[in-house]
């Protein structure tokens, strides 16, 4: 069985939450094994769980829980089983269904998977595990490249939202947000209205390789960009000429603010912020988890330290800038990277965070702050087009 | 009567001066010495302020005991916000030149 821990924090959550009055007596058990289990002690979570009923007594959420435990045990085959029961007992229960799919997704089983997770985006269009590894599912079952296509052209199709009052928008002190893109530029114009509905920029600039009349943006003309290693290049070397205020937001066109009210001036204390990486402990420079540059903050005093010959670009650039080159940049420039706690109030990607940060990267993340409910639950990928309003 | 109130003037002005300074650059930060942070981003936060003040002070034309009220009201409006004794010190130095000298000449 593939094992995905992503699960295992959201479903603990939910076994928390459950742990009250009224709830199942069987669940702190369920709730002390699966903490046992997670501790390397499996004989233990067993003697804890010896006098429950092994079926789930036709209880949704004793199912569920013991669902989870056998998900943990890597029991594939008897965590569907227990799931299914508990699906069919209760089939609003989000978190089930999510484990539901995580696990059809354990045994391989992909189209049943994102069958389970469309049911959990019904219930819970938020559920971040859902959405994330949905995607999985989505290349498990080889429609990976069709599926992207179908986002991309739904996401134009998703009413915008709305701008908010100009006196109401976040001002974002002393900061250029930009994006460079001569690739997807629809929605990277998409990307820039959405920051700039619910904030106040000091400058907006689009550096693109044609002219583009967008009201608020800047674009400037620069040679086509059509490499992620082309990217890389440029955000390095090339950006700071185009950079006249102290800070740079760097959007793409699957990252961009989502809750401008998350905006705290305590991030321009930092040279860098970006969504924090799961940390790997390979290499020396991979204990570094800040962070994603898709959506990120950036000094103007770094886009200078970053002209120093002795820096040589290198694809991803983020990962040049905060994994290979950080110590470098932080002792011979005085570079100062965000801590984690303030990166997870900046942005996330793959980690999932307790509250909305202000903004997001990645395409896993796209559909879940779509307006149109289709794209939220990612049905756009079994329908056809929505009709547009007002077309007949 | 109006003396009193532009004491209370001087109040609000300080704690306000204060709160934003704590806006930008909280105590749990500032109290944090594992805590790098850029050290030209504190500068401005800081001179900001203290370019406020003495606007404040040409503005209003505080005299000797209202100067001196300001920096005391600063002081320990960052006192109750949990700031450490040294970020104070250096703070309230910093404001009480600048009201009394007004700002050092950038050469």
């Amino acid at each position: 069985m593939i094992y995905y821990s992503q699960i295992v924090a959201p479903y603990l959550r939910h076994l928390d939450r459950l742990d009250g009055p009224g709830s199942n007596d069987a669940i702190p058990a369920v709730r002390a094994a699966s903490a046992l289990l997670l501790a390397g002690e499996p004989q233990r979570a067993a003697e804890v769980l010896a006098g429950l009923p092994a079926d789930g007594a036709n209880d949704a959420n004793l199912s569920g829980a013991l669902g989870f435990i056998a998900y943990l045990r890597r029991q594939g085959t008897q965590a569907v089983q227990l799931l299914e029961r508990a699906v069919e007992l209760d089939p609003s229960n989000a978190n089930n269904l999510a484990l539901l799919a995580v696990s059809y997704l354990g045994v391989e089983r992909h189209a049943q998977a994102l069958d389970a997770f469309r049911s959990a985006l019904r219930v819970d269009p938020a559920l971040h595990v859902a959405q994330t590894l949905a995607w999985s599912a989505i290349a498990g079952s080889g429609r990976l490249d069709g599926a992207l296509r179908a986002l991309k052209a739904a996401l134009l199709d998703d009413p915008q939202c709305a701008s908010a009052p100009a006196a109401s928008k976040m001002p974002i002190e002393d900061t250029t947000l930009c994006i460079v893109d001569c690739q997807n530029y629809a929605l990277a114009e998409r990307a820039l209205r959405l920051c700039m509905a619910g904030c106040v920029f000091d400058q907006v600039k689009w550096l693109t390789d044609r002219p583009f009349d967008v009201p608020g943006v800047q674009t400037v003309v620069i040679p086509p960009v059509r490499s992620a290693a082309d990217y890389s290049q440029f955000i390095i070397k090339d950006l700071l000429p185009h950079i006249d205020t102290e800070y740079a937001l760097v959007a793409q066109w699957d990252g961009y603010v989502v809750n401008p009210q998350a905006w705290s001036p305590e991030f321009l204390l930092f040279d860098y912020i970006g969504a924090r990486w799961g940390r790997r402990e390979s290499s020396a420079t991979d204990r570094h988890t800040v962070g994603n540059g898709g959506f990120s903050l950036r000094s103007r005093a770094l886009l200078q330290a970053l002209q120093d010959p002795a820096i040589q670009p290198s694809h991803p650039e983020d990962a040049a800038i905060c994994r290979i080159y950080r110590d470098y940049l932080e002792d011979r420039h005085g570079i100062v990277f965000a801590p984690g706690d303030v990166a997870d109030r900046f942005s996330f990607e793959h980690i999932e965070q307790a509250t909305l940060p202000f903004g997001f990267h990645g395409v896993t993340n796209l559909a879940r702050f779509a307006a149109a409910p289709r794209i939220r639950t990612l049905d756009f990928l079994f329908d056809g087009p929505e009709p547009r309003a007002g077309t007949g | 009567m109006l003396e009193y109130f532009s004491t209370r003037k001087v109040t609000e002005f300080a704690k306000s001066l204060a709160q934003d300074v704590a806006k930008r650059y909280p105590p749990a930060i500032a109290n944090n010495p594992a805590q790098m942070v850029s050290q030209k981003r504190l500068s401005g936060i800081l001179e900001e302020a203290f370019t406020r003040a003495a606007e404040f002070n040409r503005e209003n034309r505080l005299g000797w005991y209202k100067k001196a009220k300001l920096g005391n009201e600063f002081k320990w409006e960052l006192k109750e916000m949990g700031y450490d004794e040294k970020f104070i010190d250096v703070a309230t130095e910093g404001l009480i030149v600048y009201v009394t000298r007004g700002p050092t000449p950038k050469t």
